[in-house]
């Protein structure tokens, strides 16, 4: 297990390298300079080669890729260029809050989209299977943006049962009464396609285990239907379960970013959303470093997760 | 299969026949848009700012600076098809040069590709977006950019595994004990049995990748107004639905929903239609 373990962190390592690589090297594509884009006539020459020495933008790219890479491992992400802050001040307070936002994502998506999925599973071809399943396929194609409008409309605009935008009451006293009050729409607005998609492939295990031969057999025998759920279904779901959350977590990820800016969700995706309209490289690099990193992280984690539920899948590898 | 037997089988499979008939309309519409329209996209009648679908001369009603929202629908999908169509062509074949590179020898180049599909796919393609459009500006390139390499470890991933797949084959080792070269081997008979399902999963890959798309649009990192486009449609409208005139942002939002199913169905009826062990 151990050694499974280090091979999986030693595949990701070189991936991470490459990615910093990349993030470094699209700041590089811009023509010119930063420093000197922004300030040309309102400075002198002498003053922006000044300012470049400062930042260390007058080293040779590699040193300056080194050097970055070094400043970031060691927790020295810069300042931000418009809000004149350091860069990890303003990203951790911002990423914690996208942690709250995917976590509860997570959440909403990874129960009710198992259940419906082993419901569905259970009742193949049933009407109410067939109803979940039309859903799956009609919300796949939905816009997330536009779900997440829609709901803001209904929920909040017309219902009134949730506040239309933010992360705590302006006049609240900032409890976690309060926090999730505002968390419920963006949540579920994140996590309601995932949890179709995941809901269909649980459906599809369980309708694969449930067929297999080894159930008939204990069928056949007698054993209760309530333990064969429990000892073989519930076993058996686990794996896939793990892998498909490990996936559906990316997507997750990558939809908190919309969700963040619909809702003005005080989260990493709008400091990042921001700092592109203001060509803020520092903080760019370091957010898309640290969601890159995270994204990997979780990856990681299922894969290991599976490995050690499944034994079959030890050593298959992807490609 | 000849083209008769391909378009008699077609013709038998409503859902890629349905899929096809949105996507040929789509196209017309974006097509002909300087013509159909009933009025300027960018024309706007104050008096009726907001009003909703049915106002008589305007069917789908107008948007909040009183600009016709079936002429915007109407303009708003050639940015989407440009945008996705042709860059998802020009992905598919540079993937499939890729796949086939990497999958026909193992080799440090096969490697070097792969692990490069790897960390693309490692990759938040929003976050590349939003880092493009503050080098780049937002607009086409940015979208662009963003779609291509969105797709492309996708497609090289699943042509790398047909190429392995097909190399394995006895009938290929038939033909290298016949004396075929490699590169007969390659174009003859490697590439048609890739193309196929590579033609199958693009197309089934572009219906949410113009969910996508339409989204960035949304965000504001691709179509800069006042041009129509039915992302930034969507976006333009959110805050007219908050406010009550939920049409501006349903409209576009169904042109989209539409066109990803019609490339899903298209998908699905040619993943039908083309595999021969069906």
């Amino acid at each position: 297990m151990i050694r499974i373990v280090l091979l999986r962190l030693a595949q990701a390592v070189p991936l991470l390298f490459l990615i910093s690589l990349l993030v470094f090297m699209m700041a590089k594509l811009v023509p010119g300079d930063p420093i000197a884009n922004a300030l040309a006539g309102q400075l002198s020459a002498e003053a922006i080669e000044q300012i470049r020495h400062v930042y260390g933008l007058d080293k040779p790219a590699a040193v300056q890729y080194l050097l970055w890479l070094k400043n970031l491992f060691s927790g020295d992400w810069g300042t931000s260029l418009t809000l004149r802050a350091p860069v990890v001040e303003i990203l951790s307070s911002a990423f914690a809050n996208t942690v709250i936002l995917t976590g509860a994502a997570v959440l909403m998506c990874l129960i009710p989209g198992v259940a419906v999925g082993v419901a569905c599973g259970l009742w193949q071809n049933t009407r109410r299977d067939r109803l979940v399943m039309l859903l799956v396929q009609l919300g796949h194609n939905v816009p997330i943006f536009w779900l997440a409008v829609f709901f803001i409309w209904l929920f909040a605009v017309k219902l009134r049962w949730f506040p239309v935008s933010g992360m705590y009451d302006m006049r609240g006293d900032r409890g976690p009464g309060d926090l999730l009050h505002h968390l419920f729409l963006p949540a579920l607005s994140t996590a309601l396609i995932s949890m179709l998609i995941l809901a269909r492939q649980v459906r599809n295990s369980v309708i694969e285990i449930m067929n297999a031969d080894y159930i008939r057999t204990c069928r056949a025998l007698g054993y209760p239907t309530v333990l064969l759920l429990w000892r073989h279904l519930g076993r058996n779901l686990l794996a896939p379960v793990v892998s498909i959350t490990g996936l559906q977590i990316g997507y997750l990820l990558s939809g908190v970013i919309f969700i963040e800016k619909i809702f003005a969700w005080p989260g990493i995706g709008t400091q990042l959303y921001n700092a592109a309209a203001g060509q803020d490289y520092p903080t760019i690099q370091t957010g898309v470093m640290l969601i890159a990193a995270c994204f990997l992280a979780v990856n990681l984690l299922s894969d290991i997760l599976q490995d050690w539920l499944d034994p079959r899948h030890q050593g298959a590898r992807k490609s | 299969m000849t083209i008769t037997l391909f378009l008699r089988r077609l013709s038998r499979h409503g859902l890629a026949l349905c899929g096809l008939f949105i996507l040929l309309i789509a196209l017309l519409v974006s097509f002909l848009a300087p013509w159909l329209s009933p009025y300027d996209p960018l024309a706007s009648f104050d008096g009726l700012r907001l009003a909703p679908p049915g106002t008589p001369g305007h069917l789908l009603g107008l948007d909040n600076q009183g600009r016709d929202v079936l002429s915007r629908i109407i303009w708003g999908g050639r940015s989407l098809l440009a945008t996705s169509v042709l860059p998802i062509i020009f992905a598919a074949l540079v993937s499939l040069a890729l796949g086939m590179l990497a999958g026909f020898r193992t080799s440090a180049v096969s490697e070097l590709i792969m692990r490069s599909m790897d960390m693309l796919f490692a990759f938040p393609m929003v976050l590349l977006a939003i880092a493009l459009s503050a080098v780049l500006g937002s607009g086409y390139l940015t979208l662009i950019i963003t779609l291509i390499c969105s797709v492309i470890p996708y497609l090289t991933r699943v042509v790398y595994r047909d190429t392995r797949a097909e190399i394995a084959k006895e009938y290929v080792e038939a033909l290298r004990a016949q004396g075929a070269s490699t590169t007969d081997i390659l174009f003859r008979e490697i590439l048609p049995n890739v193309a196929t399902p590579l033609l199958v999963y693009t197309t089934s890959l572009l219906g949410g990748m113009v969910v996508f798309l339409a989204g960035l649009s949304f965000l504001g990192l691709g179509v800069q107004p006042p041009q129509a486009d039915w992302g930034r449609m969507v976006g333009e409208g959110a805050q007219m639905m908050i406010l009550g005139a939920p049409h501006i942002a349903t409209a576009p939002a169904l042109a989209i929903v539409l066109l990803s199913l019609a490339f899903n169905w298209l998908g699905d009826g040619l993943r039908d239609l083309l595999d021969p062990y069906q």
